[in-house]
This record gives C-alpha cells, structure tokens and sequence, in this order.
C-alpha cells in the first residue's frame, strides 16, 4: 500500500475514534491495536506498548503517542496527521462547548451520562491494557508488571521511578 | 459568560497565554491536571478553585484528551478560536519535540539487544501504571454492583468478542445511561 493511502487511512481512523474518546484517548487502545498490529501489520504489540510507554517517559499530555504511531507509519508528516486528527472535532466541539458553559453546567444529564459512561470508559481501558500484557514477550515482564501495579498501588512512589526500575530490571534480566 | 467567576475582568495576553501551556506541557509527567491546576490556580490565579473543577468537569464530557481540552477551552475563553489555537499549540508543541527527538534516539539503538530488553521492562511497568490509572478512574460505580458488571462486560467484549469500540459504548453506554438514570451507579 503506498504510504499516502496509510496516512489518509490513519487520519481516517483518527477523526472516527475522536468522537469517542471521552476520558481522555486511553479507552481507544484496542481499535488502534486492531488497525495498526492485527489489520495493517504496521508494527508489533511490543513496538506498540514501547511506543505508550515511551509517551509516559516524556513529558506532555499523554495523547502524544499516537503521533509516535503516525510517525511509525510515515514519519514527521504522519505524527502531524495523526495528532490533527485525534484533535480536530475535540478542539471545534470545546470551542463551541466555551461559549455555552453557563448552559452545559446547570444540565443535569451531564452528570447522569458520565456517571453511566465512566464504566464502559474504563472497561475499554482494562481491554486495552490486556492487550498490552498479553503481547509481552516474556512471563517474567508480566512478574515485573505485577510488581510495578502493587507500588502503584500501595506507594506514593513517582511513577517515572518505578518506570525507570522497569527498564532497568528489563535490562539486567536480559528480558 | 461566566457568572461565578470574579477574577473574569483580567485577561493575559496571548503571550502568557501560550507560555503557561507551554509550562503545563513540559512540566507534566503522566497526568498533566494536577500541573494545570497549580499552574493556573496556584501560580497565575487566573482560575478560582471552584471554577477549575467546574471546567475540568465539562472537558470530561466533551470527546477528546482533558488536558487538551482544556487548553481549548482557556484559549477561546481569553482569546477566541486564536487563543485556543495558541493554548494547544503551547501544551503539545515542545513536549511532541521532545517526544520526536527521544524516539530518534530509541531507534538509534534500538537493535542493542540491551535497549530492546530495557524498553520490555520500562513497557511493562508503564502498562501497570495505565492499569492503575484506569482503577483509579473509575470513581463511585465501583461500590455498585451494576458497574462492576458493566465494567467487566464492556472489557470482555473488546478484548475477547473483539467488539469495535464504538459499539461497545453504544450498547454498553446505552445501559450505563440507563442505570445511571435510575440511580444505580
């Protein structure tokens, strides 16, 4: 396929999934999973997760690996066109959203359609972090993760230090 | 516009507009609100407390990343779709550069057998904290049984019946809704 057509695909596929990313672009993983690792074979599962993860070491909003992904694809002019096209409708609906925000907050349904979404959005984000650990290479991976959501858990540890303790046991283990 | 707010009479400039955004954007590490909250609250006092959490919860209901969202909704307030253009251009420009340039390097060497077992071990724990992000997300419906079933039902649909995720919130949402109006989650 040539690379023209991917990127106009991937825009394609990122306008669609911007009208569903409520609570942020993490629900989203399994169908950009399906297009870029099962449908497109553009990349594997742990080029994939490297590329989430690379996204959480650096510093930004946390939508940025998805422009890893476009540029994955086709560089410098695939991380803009993925990046425009997760933020295109967001951006046009919260300019509009600004103007009518007395409105928006006294409307009672707001709150009843979060709080019935809220599960689903997080469902969507457990199915996606299982598709992440199932593509792990190696069993002692998922003993590091485990590890690593327990001190999420129970610690007030930064994140960015047990993600550092993560590449660095990767590395002494020879994972 | 906005009656609540008293501090509504001071507007920055585009300027400082975009340099706080550019600060949130650097400064935040897994999770840019808190950034946003001490930058904007805190240190500028352009927002109230109140008004703060008031706005981050419409952005929540809007499609799209929070952070983002509201970079576009403090531009336009400001500076309208200008200001909402310099505010994203703030929080994504120099943090996406920084992203490019450390993917430069990964892919430099990323055929060392020792990068490639690094980047295992630093994906696994990222993944727990995304794991962790999302129990963490999920707020009150924890405590009701309902949300924990449909919480469960829309993961096993993704991952196991491979559902697409806009049917997932169709039918799941649709229920959610549903529950939600009836005030069991």
């Amino acid at each position: 396929m040539k690379g023209s057509d991917q990127l106009v695909d991937m825009a394609l596929l990122y306008m669609s999934l911007s009208f569903l990313c409520i609570g942020g672009t993490i629900p989203l993983i399994p169908d950009m999973h399906r297009f870029f690792v099962d449908t497109r074979g553009l990349m594997t599962t742990t080029e994939f997760a490297g590329y989430i993860a690379l996204a959480q070491v650096a510093p930004g909003p946390n939508i940025l690996y998805i422009a890893l992904f476009g540029y994955h694809v086709a560089g410098i002019a695939g991380a803009l066109t993925a990046l425009g096209a997760i933020s295109f409708v967001p951006f046009v609906l919260m300019v509009i959203v600004t103007k009518m925000f007395a409105r928006l907050q006294a409307n009672p349904w707001r709150e009843i359609v979060l709080r019935g979404l809220a599960p689903v959005t997080v469902g969507l984000m457990f199915a996606g972090c299982m598709l992440l650990f199932r593509g792990m290479p190696d069993w002692r991976a998922w003993v590091l993760a485990a590890v690593a959501f327990f001190v999420f858990m129970f610690t007030k540890l930064h994140p960015l230090w047990m993600i550092g303790v993560g590449a660095l046991t990767g590395v002494v283990l020879g994972m | 516009m906005i009656e609540s707010s008293a501090p509504t009479a001071f507007v920055p400039s585009r300027r400082a507009l975009f340099l706080a955004f550019l600060q949130i954007g650097v400064s935040a590490f897994g999770g840019a609100l808190p950034w946003g909250r001490r930058i904007l609250v805190e240190d500028r006092e352009w927002l109230s407390e109140r008004d703060f959490t008031e706005i981050v919860t419409v952005c929540q209901a809007v499609p799209g990343p929070n952070m983002v969202n509201l970079a576009v909704f403090i531009g336009t307030r400001y500076h309208g779709i200008v200001g909402a253009l310099i505010a994203f251009a703030g929080i994504v420009g120099v943090p996406l550069t920084i992203l490019l340039l450390l993917n430069e390097v990964y892919h430099a060497f990323a055929h060392l057998p020792q990068v490639k077992s690094g980047m295992t071990g630093m994906a696994a724990a990222a993944t727990a904290y995304l794991l962790f992000m999302s129990l963490k997300m999920g707020g009150p419906f924890w405590k009701r049984p309902l949300g924990i079933v449909l919480c469960a039902a829309s993961a096993s649909l993704a991952f196991f019946a491979h559902w697409h995720m806009a049917l997932v919130l169709l039918v799941c949402g649709a229920v959610g809704v549903v529950l939600s109006k009836r005030g069991q989650l």
